[in-house]
């Protein structure tokens, strides 16, 4: 008999960036850099996975902004240019470090890494991963799972409903889309939990989400089974609470796996060392990361060695083993106190693996291989422990997220703290637009359609975040500035009767995700 | 790198770029200097950034390694300083903090401005319910100004709901400009339970996490010590 289950859980979102007015963005490069370094490789590692017939279930979402970009033409086509200037750059490496013995073999593992990327992105998945992620999961591999439309910290919008529904309702719509079916599971973006939210789920068909330790362990009663066990809220949705020392054995700060110092270093990269003209393929203008990074990240003294994969594939297989050890031995241990198996939810940001932790799909590639050869554990998804087993405690969960010191700050404070008053106010007037204007037809339609779309925009926790880590904070305030200020152009000219035909439809050639949108989401009365 | 572009801005431009910083440079520094001012704070910068990428939620995705400089340029969008309503919002931002923004209506604001009876303006929280138990509401008040817009509250009590109310006072008499929806603070300290009342309870508590979850400051609890005893470490 099993000891108890595993569920990895990967969160994959980028919020929606498309700008067509360049011919080459710099923030398109995270998508980009997500797309080599985390989508390609993970579906590299199910790939492998699969056709060596090794039992695994992994949970996924997709947010439905990242989904909206996987499936734009433009960025498509954007990105196998992107892909082919990596190429062409991999082919210069290799001629310049031909006499350079410790990096010669590094250039040559990137030109390989990079022809495959192509060949894989063009050959393989013909330009649409969101299609490959779809296979893997009607093969039973991985569980799809939904987020909020626009990932946005829904805790900072709990006294707006219409919106909390609307955030719902457009990602369920997207899903529909892109995968034909509706989600059994909801991913609360940055684990942000406030009570209620629960309600939304349920009325829209959602079984279960996922919760933070904390948000449980402070809930009503504290969950008897701690985090080893899913629970019930109130009303019949199912919450599974995130595993905190897995977490911390993976991603903990100095102390995880992905912290070691052999594992291949995520800042040193040739974009800040070569000249400018070593690089011109993939730099234009400012420099930035290249994806070609020749060292290891190196222990406390700072200095960095270069990079050697093979000492990090044996790490890699070293801290499987330790993982699927402890998890096993804590399910071990748990099972004794339990009437039903455990479940150790292990969820992280699916970018963790692959672009900040190079060797991570490797990790989780040997994390399978070793569940399955040690035997006592298994890895199950979330829908089929439901399935399969009873809950039977109900809880009523805690305000909490996965931030940083396990609440909002993150979200709100004095950096960011000012994208709420205009926020908050472009929804509730486009709450007052819906209402006002439920049956528009025509260019009024199009231009609420437009309006609703640039409300949800606004809210993607990605703005408020990176304004509070300093990474492009201009960035975020720029974007959420031109989303506020695009809702508040159609407002205005609805008001006034006055909408240029043509700056609408700009705008929704630029912000074209959501094709379905209906902005009656946002209506009071429906 | 950085430095090689710092050296190419003019003295203007990298003044404006340690004022962006939050730098205080004082006047007639040599340039070099500045340089070095501007190269520690992005190294600072960068490190609170890696503290807080991991503490939280792992994300390096939108990283920029050795950060590009940031465009001086100006942003262009200007946002409305005023939807010209009277209205208040409180938010929740963790146990011990909320977040309030109001706004008063131009004419009421130029009234008030105008209008020599006019004493002060305030907000007052109030605190509508304790735990489970029916103390008597609380409330406290907090002066603020006319060109105030937004405050953070330390909320006194965990478990308990708040809302706030804008307040002027005019002749001696508070007139209530607005009031918000409620927010309730959140427990920090895990409830008691019976899963710490029995041993297995504990232990799976222990598996959990719960001591270093305490330890963190995240959470509370009176079985910490009691959790940490029965658990062995993973």
């Amino acid at each position: 008999m099993k000891a108890g289950y595993v569920s990895l859980v990967l969160n994959a979102h980028l919020p929606f960036i498309r700008h067509l007015e360049h011919d080459r963005f710099p923030e398109e490069r995270w998508l980009f850099e997500a797309i080599t370094e985390t989508y390609l490789p993970l579906l590299r590692t199910f790939e492998r996975l699969d056709s060596d017939d090794v039992p695994f279930r992994i949970t996924v979402s997709l947010s439905p902004t990242l989904c909206a970009m996987l499936e734009d033409e433009v960025l498509q086509a954007r990105y196998k240019a992107h892909l082919e200037r990596l190429v062409e750059l991999s082919d210069r490496e290799v001629a310049r470090t031909a006499n350079m013995g410790e990096f010669h073999p590094l250039a040559l593992m990137y030109q390989e890494l990079f022809r495959q990327d192509l060949s894989d992105f063009v050959e393989v998945y013909d330009l649409n991963l969101v299609r490959a992620f779809d296979y893997f999961g009607k093969r039973g591999r991985l569980e799809l799972v939904t987020t909020a439309a626009t990932h946005a910290f829904l805790p900072n919008y709990i006294q707006f409903p219409q919106d909390i529904s609307s955030q719902i309702e457009t990602a369920m719509a997207a899903y529909r889309r892109s995968f034909g079916l509706n989600p059994q599971g909801f991913w609360l973006p940055e684990l942000g939990y406030s009570p209620g939210l629960e309600d939304y789920l349920k009325a829209y068909g959602l079984k279960y989400f996922f919760l933070s330790s904390h948000g449980a362990l402070l809930g009503k009663p504290s969950p008897k089974y701690g985090s080893f066990a899913p629970f019930s809220c109130p009303n019949g949705v199912r919450a599974f609470i995130r595993d905190y020392r897995s977490s911390e054995a993976v991603s903990g700060k100095g102390t995880g796996y992905s912290s070691d110092p052999v594992y291949r270093d995520f800042y040193r990269d040739i974009g800040f060392d070569l000249a400018l003209e070593d690089l011109t393929p993939i730099i234009e203008g400012p420099r930035t990361s290249t994806g070609f990074k020749y060292y290891s990240a190196g222990g406390e003294s700072g200095e960095k060695k270069p990079y050697d994969p093979a000492a990090a594939d044996l790490r890699v297989k070293e801290h499987a083993l330790s993982f699927v050890q402890e998890v096993a031995a804590a399910a071990q241990e748990a099972s004794g106190s339990m009437d039903e198996p455990p479940v150790i939810v292990a969820a992280f940001e699916a970018e963790l693996f692959g672009h900040w932790w190079f060797e991570g799909p490797k990790w989780i590639e040997a994390v399978f291989r070793g569940i399955k050869e040690r035997g006592s554990i298994e890895s199950i998804s979330p829908s089929t422990y439901l399935d399969d087993y009873e809950v039977a405690q109900v809880v009523e969960p805690e305000f909490s997220s996965w931030g940083v010191n396990g609440f909002g700050e993150t979200w709100l404070d004095s950096s960011n703290d000012w994208v709420y008053r205009h926020a908050h106010a472009a929804c509730e007037r486009m709450i007052e637009l819906a209402d006002r204007f439920p049956d528009a037809l025509g260019l009024r339609e199009r231009a609420l359609n437009q309006a609703a779309r640039e409300t949800l925009l606004s809210q993607a926790s990605d703005w408020p975040y990176i304004m509070k880590t300093g990474n492009s904070p201009q960035f975020g305030e720029h974007q959420v500035k031109e989303s506020i200020s695009n809702f508040t152009r159609i407002y205005d000219s609805l008001s006034r009767n006055a909408l240029s035909t043509e700056w609408l439809t700009k705008l929704e050639k630029k912000n074209n995700l959501f094709p379905f949108m209906n902005y009656r989401v946002f209506c009071t009365k429906r | 790198m950085i430095r090689e572009k710092l050296e190419t801005l003019s003295d203007d431009m990298l003044m404006e770029y340690a004022a962006t910083l939050g730098l205080e440079i004082p006047e007639g520094l040599e340039r070099a200097f500045v340089i070095e001012s501007i190269l520690d704070s992005i190294e600072d910068e960068q490190d609170e950034r890696d503290e807080l990428a991991a503490v939280g939620s792992e994300e390096k995705k939108y990283t920029y390694p050795y950060a590009e400089l940031p465009s001086l340029e100006s942003d262009e969008i200007l946002l409305d300083t005023s939807y010209n309503e009277t209205r208040i919002t409180l938010m929740l931002r963790d146990p011990y903090w909320a977040y309030t923004y109001w706004e008063i209506r131009d004419s009421e604001r130029k009234a008030m401005m105008v209008d020599p009876l006019f004493e002060e303006l305030f907000l007052r929280v109030v605190e509508s319910k304790r735990g489970e138990d029916s103390s008597p509401t609380e409330n406290f008040d907090i002066p603020v100004s006319l060109t105030d817009d937004r405050w953070y509250i330390n909320l006194p009590n965990q478990d308990c709901r708040y809302h706030i109310e804008l307040i002027s006072r005019v002749r001696g008499e508070a007139h209530v400009l607005a009031r918000s929806g409620s927010v309730r603070t959140p427990r920090v300290m895990m409830a008691s339970s019976e899963t710490a009342a029995v041993d297995e309870g504990l232990v799976l508590l222990g598996l959990s996490g719960v001591s270093e979850m305490i330890e963190s400051g995240i959470i509370h609890s009176k079985v910490a010590s009691r959790s940490r005893s029965q658990a062995r470490p993973r």
